[in-house]
This record gives C-alpha cells, sequence and structure tokens, in this order.
C-alpha cells in the first residue's frame, strides 16, 4: 500500500529540484551524491521548506497541495525527524529533550513515556545526561526516542550515521530496523553510503542532481545501487569485449588461410 | 554618607525598575527582529537605536515633550495617577529606561540571531507550539546574550545623567539620582562627597563588567 506520495519542484538560485515518488511501508533510502536534493527534499517533506509546486501526500492526509494553497503547519504533520548532527537541545536533559515531543498526558506521564523510549534504543542510562556529555552514537540514540515521541506516520532520518564510526553504525542500522517495523513506519532514510543503502533498504531511490532517477524494490536494489552510469560503462565495456573476440578471431581466420612461413611452419 | 544612601536607594530603585520595563520590550523587541521580518522592521530597529546615538539632553527634551503635562500622554498619566509623570522618581525610570533600552536590545537581538535556527526547525517537528519555541528553545540557548544585555542596560540605566536630569530635574531625595548627586556635589565643592559617589558607581560598573565577560565566554 502506498503511504507517501510525493511530486515537488523548487528551485533555489541555480539548484532546481524535481522528485517524484512513493515511498510504502518500511524503510526507503534516498542514495546519490552530495548536493542531489536529498535533504531538500526530506524538508520540503517536513514542512521546513515549502515546495515551489507539488503535491505531498501521507495516508490520506494532504499536506502540501500548490494548486490549493494547501500547506500543513511542521507542527502538524506528526512525523519525526533525525538530523546528522542529532540537534539535541543542549540546555534540555536526554530525558527532557524526548519528553518535549511528547503529545500527550500530564507532565509525569510524559516523562515516564520518554524513559521506556529511551529504554527501547537502550539509552535508558542516559536519561539525566546533557547531550555534550554524550558520544556521537548516544546521542542518535536519543534522537530516533525523540523522533518516535510525537507517535509519527513517518520518521525522516537524514544521514543519521554518517559521522559515526562502523560498529556503531551497524548497531545503530539494526536498531532503526527494528524500531521501523515494530511501529510499522514509513521511513525515509538519507545516505550517500553504498553499504549502509544495500543494508537498509526495501526500497531504494536513485537520485541524480537535481532530480529522482530511478526507484527499485527487493532485487533490484543492488544494481540500482550501481547506478545507471557505472551500468552504461559495464555495458560498453562488454561490448568492446565482444568486438575484440570477433577481431581476435577474424585474424586468427587469416592467419590460417594464409601459406604458412617456411622457417615457423611445423607441418612440414 | 546620608546623601549617599540616599541617592543610593533611589538610584538602585529607579535603574532596577527600567531594566525590568527594559527587559520586556527589548528582549521582545529582539526577538521579533531577529527572526521576524516585516515592512519597516529595519526603519524600526534604527528609531529604536537612536537613543545610543543622541545627545542626552536631546533625547531628555524630547521625552519631556512627549510627556510633559501638555502633552496627550503627560495629560493621560495625570488623570490616572494623579499626578504629573515629569519631574518624578517615575519619570526618571521612563527616562533611564528609554536611554538604556537599545543596550539590552542590540545585544540580544544579535544573540538572538546567532541561535542556530535548525534547533528550531528540530522543534517544530517536535510538536512545539511558536510560543514554545521562543520560550524553551530560542531563547534559553541565547540567554548568555540576554543576560549580557540586561547587565549592560542595568548599567546604562544607574549611569544615566543627561535624560534623568532633563525629564526627572534635580530634586534631592525625590529625582537627584547618583551622578546627579555627583554634579551637584561637584558644583557645592562637596570633594569627598563627589569622590564617594564616583567610587560606588565605578565598582558597580566594573562589576556589571566582569559579569558580561563571563556571560560571555559560558557555554550556551
Amino acid at each position: 500500500m502506498t503511504h507517501l506520495r510525493v511530486d515537488i519542484q523548487r528551485t533555489l538560485g541555480e539548484f532546481e529540484l524535481h522528485a517524484t515518488f512513493q515511498a510504502d511501508r518500511g524503510i526507503t533510502v534516498l542514495f546519490g551524491p552530495s548536493g542531489a536534493g536529498k535533504s531538500m527534499t526530506m524538508s520540503i517533506i517536513a514542512g521546513i521548506l515549502r515546495p515551489g509546486h507539488g503535491q505531498i501526500a501521507l495516508g490520506d492526509r494532504t499536506l502540501d497541495d500548490t494548486d490549493q494553497r494547501l500547506h500543513v503547519a511542521t507542527r502538524d504533520r506528526r512525523l519525526g525527524y533525525v538530523f546528522q548532527d542529532a540537534l539535541l537541545l543542549p540546555h534540555r536533559t536526554a530525558l527532557d529533550n524526548v519528553a518535549m515531543a511528547v503529545r500527550t498526558g500530564t507532565r509525569s506521564e510524559r516523562r515516564a513515556q520518554a524513559a521506556r523510549l529511551l529504554a527501547d534504543v537502550g539509552a535508558e542510562d542516559l536519561a539525566r545526561a546533557r547531550p555534550r556529555r554524550l558520544s556521537g552514537g548516544e546521542r542518535q540514540r536519543v534522537a530516533l526516542a525523540r523522533a518516535l515521541a510525537g507517535e509519527p506516520e513517518l520518521l525522516l532520518l537524514d544521514e543519521p550515521f554518517s559521522a559515526l564510526d562502523l560498529p556503531t553504525r551497524h548497531k545503530l542500522r539494526a536498531l532503526v530496523r527494528r524500531l521501523v517495523s515494530d511501529n510499522r513506519l514509513t521511513a525515509l532514510f538519507v545516505t550517500h553510503d553504498h553499504d549502509e543503502a544495500l543494508e537498509l533498504a526495501d526500497a531504494l531511490l536513485r537520485y541524480e542532481p537535481g532530480r529522482t532517477l530511478h526507484s527499485a524494490h527487493g532485487n533490484d536494489i543492488a544494481s540500482a545501487l550501481r547506478g545507471p552510469r557505472q551500468t552504461e560503462t559495464v555495458t560498453a565495456l562488454r561490448a568492446q569485449c565482444d568486438e575484440l573476440a570477433t577481431e581476435n578471431e577474424q585474424l586468427r581466420a587469416q592467419l590460417d588461410s594464409r601459406t604458412p612461413h617456411p622457417r615457423l611452419s611445423t607441418r612440414r | 554618607m546620608v546623601l549617599a544612601a540616599g541617592a543610593l536607594e533611589l538610584s538602585l530603585r529607579v535603574a532596577l525598575c527600567a531594566t525590568v520595563l527594559t527587559t520586556v520590550f527589548g528582549v521582545g523587541g529582539a526577538y521579533m527582529l531577529a527572526r521576524h521580518t516585516f515592512p519597516g522592521s529595519r526603519a524600526l530597529e534604527s528609531i529604536a537605536t537612536l537613543p545610543i546615538v543622541l545627545p542626552p539632553s536631546v533625547l531628555g527634551y524630547y521625552l519631556l515633550v512627549v510627556l510633559g503635562a501638555r502633552s496627550p500622554i503627560g495629560d493621560a498619566y495625570e488623570s490616572v495617577f494623579g499626578g504629573p509623570l515629569v519631574f518624578t522618581w517615575q519619570g526618571a525610570v521612563v527616562a533611564a529606561a528609554v536611554a538604556s533600552f537599545p543596550f539590552c536590545l542590540r545585544t540580544a537581538r544579535s544573540a538572538i540571531s546567532e541561535v542556530d535556527v535548525r534547533y528550531e526547525h528540530a522543534a517544530r517537528t517536535m510538536g512545539l507550539k511558536e510560543w514554545r519555541i521562543a520560550a524553551q528553545v530560542t531563547l534559553p540557548l541565547a540567554r548568555n546574550g540576554i543576560f549580557a544585555g540586561i547587565a549592560l542596560a542595568f548599567a546604562r540605566a544607574l549611569g544615566d545623567f543627561g535624560t534623568t536630569l532633563l525629564v526627572a530635574g534635580n530634586i534631592p531625595g525625590q529625582t537627584q539620582t547618583m551622578p546627579i548627586a555627583i554634579y551637584d556635589a561637584v558644583q557645592a565643592g562637596r570633594d569627598s562627597d563627589a569622590l564617594e559617589l564616583a567610587l560606588i558607581l565605578s565598582v558597580v560598573a566594573l562589576a556589571v563588567l566582569v559579569a558580561v565577560s563571563m556571560l560571555e565566554r559560558r557555554p550556551a
């Protein structure tokens, strides 16, 4: 079932973005080089930036429709956003950061819910710590808990682990997988890391500068990751190999039909 | 000594009341100017900064015209409170507040402008309303600069001479704040009184300067 539908255009200075795609529940990876417009797409879906033209729909709710001048404010979109540098509020504890994002209940209920969320991401011991005392991986755990606190329908993750070491990344990828599946979320995950894309993607959306190019599911993900340029190169090389082989055979045939050189001949 | 104690008490009362006014309008105005652009916002900021560059006596003269008994504002004040605003300690509060307001506004505005807007974006994705973002995200992140601005405005309010003199006059025990008392003491040849008052004001000014520099070095 298609959960998120995006068809947007936006110009920013010289840069022009055209993004058209649909995403189902599970993780859709937005993959491509830096400056291709992946983060801009995320900002527009979150309502931080407005699309110049187009529509965004989540389930049966329209979030943006420029034709109808419809724009739902970020805080009413019910989404969780994990930023590359976490952006936890530095003057609040980890628990406060999560509790502020819990939308219902009394103060003590919100704090209890925040504590449960921290436990769910394996950060229960960090509740009283200020963000500057946390490691990069710990910060992203807290940021994940905070993003889930508003019971979102859509989770946006913008290169959340790109500044972390590899073992931490592996652990957090597994955590994201579990959280998305436990909460039956639709998640968009931006990365330009090939392995990360391959490990996480239920579906893949490939970006070239300024536009979405190709979307792939299941077995096609790995080949989509190689990208059109690499595929073109491989095809060209194959053609060249075939050509060389034909040429080789022709030369061999020519050689065989010629009168053999007396000194090289072994037949006599 | 009696003179110094009276002038100090009056000066502190005037400066503290002025600082409360300055904080409310200065920080509120700084937030508006830093986070919203609207038609005339730049012009408004320039006008609000005017008291820094205007000679204090000119500022005092304008306030006297605007707040005097024959002006609409002065008239309204008199009909509500039963007495004039000018030549009272409350008049000195208004004079000190107007003279010190731009110091708070400018310092707070630049501190708020420096807050990374992405924290506010993050707060919006958390579902926070705009007033909560201002109160719980932006202003706390800019608090060192805001406190520095308030401290500067307090020091300026405590030291105001020209504006206060024109609006509130020089009535010992009523509107004679410390800077005016120093002038009075020098005029009358009471050098030890002048020295005593000058030292007290210098200590306060130095304390504010130390506080501001500590605030500027503190992490957000």
